[in-house]
């Protein structure tokens, strides 16, 4: 038994795949590219594997991690197998064997945005004075309710990368993981509301990286 | 882009998306025939469909013909396509279906006709033929309820009857030779209309009586057939079977490896137009099988596998079959799913070597409740062999047992309807019977009682049906006779088959009725939440069209029924005797015992029968 990590990106038609298909659709890219995945023992054997974070339909993405247990240790051409394997948009970027010490996926804490916004622009110093308010209140659909939250203790930064007249690119790094997790279409449904002027119809998000408590990467 | 903005307003994206693995995507600079195959119902109904997954790779192994897939886009991408103005797409390249050369539906419930009409105002194409001119796509179907293309074909341009793996290369070598030659499109409907199987049902005039019965139905074109012979493989073995399916992304409803086992079935049961359409029997041999099974474990990734035929138990390389195959599966690791199988020694080790998990429920169809009534639908079960299943299973292990029955058949009684709450019951004391120390705990006895709806091409097309009344008083005669919390009943809204029975033996004339239905706003008929009813009826009424006409009469031997501009190979005697001993309650033998001559020999070519 060897525990491997990968790190993945997914793009083009992939960000429809919801994050509740992954683990069969990775299973079964493996069994293509005859790699043994190693299964629970038990009355219902599943493979033994974990996604980093979920990441909404819709979103793409180059930093995804998955954590999986493989019955032998891997090659280069296993990895090259395994690519061939992936249905269009999805990609492995990188992978490494586990070890003692590295950091777990429960350790994500941030992760990072780029946030392209259509038809509406922004100026730094609006981006400023929303980060600078005392707090940013919206409402938060959690599992059971709708209530009210402050939003702003999540938010870690906001930069403005590029704007137009006719549009903006921001990076976001927000909170992420099993603690608090802040998705950017929310920080956008803010910004709308906070920022005179603004308006997030049309967008595209793309998540750059996950980042543990650390503020590094994971692998 | 503005799809993408759709999407991520939308139930499930991914059933519009279609970039899973092993789908095809090609230059299309090297592509000289675009082909659109539609399937009228959602991506996982669609999806889970094996002739889609023949065709599809069939035609893409053609260099120059890419084969996309179109599926009903879901309620709400409907509204959010047509706000925004976007036609119907195909999954692979989002082409809009409108600039395809051929668009094909696959036909396999009559529920779904609305959903084909809804799909060609989607895409923009006028739904009537005659509106459709030059530059506007050939559209054809095919399917199993292409056996009656009748109430279809003021929408289609011609049918494909029968299985079309061999047909469907001839249709398109025809369609090269056409596009080259720069013609008019009448001049490719007459190019494939003496390619065996196929209907033009512009080169037929259909004549009605006063009474509205059929006069006559003949050819206008001196090409045109007067009867289309269905068309089917002759060889099982060497056929066209892909070595490769598409892995969708998202859950679909049967998310497995389908092997096909065989075509037709020996049995005869007379209510089954499949057992009467898909004859002559031609099987598989397991050698064969076994390839595949492997070749497509390889190639999909899949960790489960199933077997697919009318009748499995009755496949004569079964053993072999089945042994490879659980070689095969424990060395690759992945599940062998069974289908139902006739409940006996054999069946029961075989899924004690299958099922490490749980003990689920096994089914059993005797389709109706008294001896007399299985007798009728030839049906060759006794109430013997059906309680010595279900204590055989009992004794196994097993603690749930599904019955499948059909109310409204002809010559029914309310005493055959009770008897299948009695049937029940007895199944509930067999468990009781069976020593406590071999039975689980947990009886569940599940009823389940559809309707019966006569259809084309067998013993009972002649039948009246039962009105929705009859129905539901039957529904009641058998829940009010059941009496065991172990039993639990359930049944199908009877409105539903009554429309299935229209659509099912219906002619030419309904073709208004369905578009006046579509305009209305029917769709997704066969989905319980979107099915009314009401609309129908206004539809049936605003066009002056009788449903009972198609369903309440029992037709006379002399009526020239729609569909026989089809032949399917079984002949009107065979099925008119058939129907004789039905009302006598005589069984007839299986295919297998003894060749009761339906007339599917006649038809050429060969083919083994039993
Ligand atoms: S010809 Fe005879 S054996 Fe063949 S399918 Fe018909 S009844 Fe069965």
């Amino acid at each position: 038994m060897v525990k491997y990590r990968f790190c993945y990106s997914k793009f083009g038609d992939a960000k429809y795949i919801s994050h509740l298909d992954l683990i069969r659709l990775f299973s079964r890219a493996f069994k293509r590219a005859h790699i043994p995945l190693t299964y629970s023992e038990g009355f219902n054997p599943h493979p033994k594997m974990a996604i980093g974070l979920p990441l909404s339909v819709g979103i793409t993405s180059e930093g995804e991690y998955v954590d999986a247990e493989v019955d032998r240790t891997l090659s280069i051409e296993d990895f090259e197998n395994l690519n061939r394997a992936m249905p269009l948009g999805i990609c492995i970027n990188q992978a490494a064997e586990l070890v003692l010490g590295m950091q777990k996926l429960a350790d994500i804490r941030w992760a990072v945005y780029t946030v392209t916004v259509s038809g509406s622009t922004l100026s730094e110093s609006q981006v400023k004075d929303f980060l600078a308010r005392e707090s940013v209140i919206v409402e938060k659909k959690t599992k059971r309710k709708v209530e009210d939250a402050d939003i702003l203790p999540d938010i870690a930064e906001i930069a403005l990368l590029d704007a137009a007249e006719d549009g903006v690119r921001l990076s976001m790094t927000l909170s992420a993981g099993p603690a608090a997790n802040l998705k950017p279409e929310l920080v956008l449904v803010a910004m709308s509301t906070y920022i005179d002027g603004f308006r997030a119809e049309d967008f595209a998000i793309h998540r750059v990286k996950i980042l543990s408590d650390k503020g590094r990467t994971l692998l | 882009m503005e799809l993408d903005k759709l999407l991520k307003e939308v139930q499930k994206p991914a059933r519009y998306v279609g970039a899973e693995y092993n789908s095809v995507h090609k230059d299309l600079q090297d592509v000289g025939i675009r082909f659109a195959f539609c399937f009228p119902d959602v991506y996982e109904v669609g999806m889970s469909h094996l002739g889609i997954k023949i065709l599809y790779h069939l035609l893409n192994d053609q260099k120059d013909i890419y084969c996309e897939r179109v599926f009903t886009p879901w309620i709400d991408m409907e509204e959010k396509m047509r706000q925004a103005q976007i036609p119907l797409f195909s999954l692979e390249t989002k082409t809009p279906v409108k600039e395809f050369d051929i668009v094909g539906f696959t036909l396999q419930y009559e529920m779904s006709y609305s959903n084909i009409i809804n799909m060609l105002d989607l895409s923009g194409i006028p739904a009537l033929r005659e509106e459709r001119g030059e530059n506007m796509p050939f559209v054809y179907a095919g399917g199993p309820c292409a056996y009656n293309p009748e109430p279809l074909a003021d929408f289609m341009d011609f049918f494909m009857i029968g299985e079309s793996e061999e047909q469907i290369i001839e249709v398109m070598d025809a369609y090269r030779t056409w596009k080259q030659s720069g013609k008019e499109k009448r001049a490719f409907l007459e190019a494939i209309v003496s390619i065996r199987g196929i209907y033009v049902p512009e080169f037929y005039d259909v004549n009605y009586k006063e009474d509205g019965t059929i006069l006559e139905m003949k050819p206008n074109h001196p090409k045109a057939p007067k009867r289309v012979q269905k068309q089917y493989v002759r060889d099982m073995d060497n056929v066209y079977y892909p070595e490769t399916m598409i892995v969708p992304s998202m859950e679909i409803i049967h998310d497995r490896i389908t092997l096909e086992l065989f075509r037709g079935c020996i049995r005869g049961c007379r209510f089954c137009q499949a057992g009467m359409i898909y004859r002559p029997v031609r099987e598989r041999s397991p050698k064969r099988l076994l390839g595949l099974a492997e070749k497509l474990i390889d190639s999909t990734g899949y960790e489960e596998i199933s077997m697919s035929s009318l009748s499995t138990s009755d496949y004569t390389g079964l053993e072999e079959l089945t042994e490879g195959l659980l070689d095969l599966t424990v060395e690759k690791k992945i599940n062998l799913s069974l289908p139902s199988l006739r409940i006996d020694s054999f069946s029961m080790d075989l899924m004690q070597k299958v099922q490490k998990v749980r003990k689920s429920g096994l089914t059993f169809a005797p389709e109706a409740g008294s001896q007399r009534m299985r007798d009728v639908i030839n049906k060759g079960v006794t109430e013997e062999d059906l309680m010595r299943s279900v204590s055989l299973a009992f004794a196994g292990g097993y603690s749930g047992v599904k019955l499948y029955f059909m109310i409204g058949l002809p010559t029914e009684t309310d005493e055959d309807v009770k008897a299948i709450a009695h049937l029940a019951h007895k199944v509930v004391q067999a468990y009781r019977d069976t020593p406590k120390h071999l039975r689980n705990k947990g009886l569940r006895v599940t009823v389940s009682a559809s309707s019966f709806v006569p259809k084309p091409f067998t013993p009972f097309q002649w039948a009246a049906q039962d009105d929705i009344e009859t129905l539901r008083d039957k529904q009641h005669l058998i829940k009010d006779e059941l009496h065991d919390k172990a039993i639990n009943y359930n049944w199908h809204e009877s409105t539903l088959s009554v429309l299935e029975g229209v659509f099912a033996r219906g002619d030419r004339r309904l073709g208004k009725v369905l578009l006046k239905a579509h305009e209305l706003g029917v769709r997704f008929d066969a989905w319980h939440e979107c099915f009314q009813y009401d609309l129908w009826q206004e539809a049936f009424c605003q066009t002056g069209v009788n449903p009972d006409f198609y369903n309440k009469r029992e037709r006379s031997y002399d009526e020239i029924l729609p569909w026989e501009i089809i032949d399917p190979g079984v002949s009107r005697a065979f099925l008119e005797r058939e129907n004789e001993r039905a009302k006598r309650g005589e069984l007839t033998e299986n295919c297998r015992s003894s060749c009761s001559g339906c007339g599917v020999k006649q038809m050429g070519g060969g083919g083994v029968c039993g």
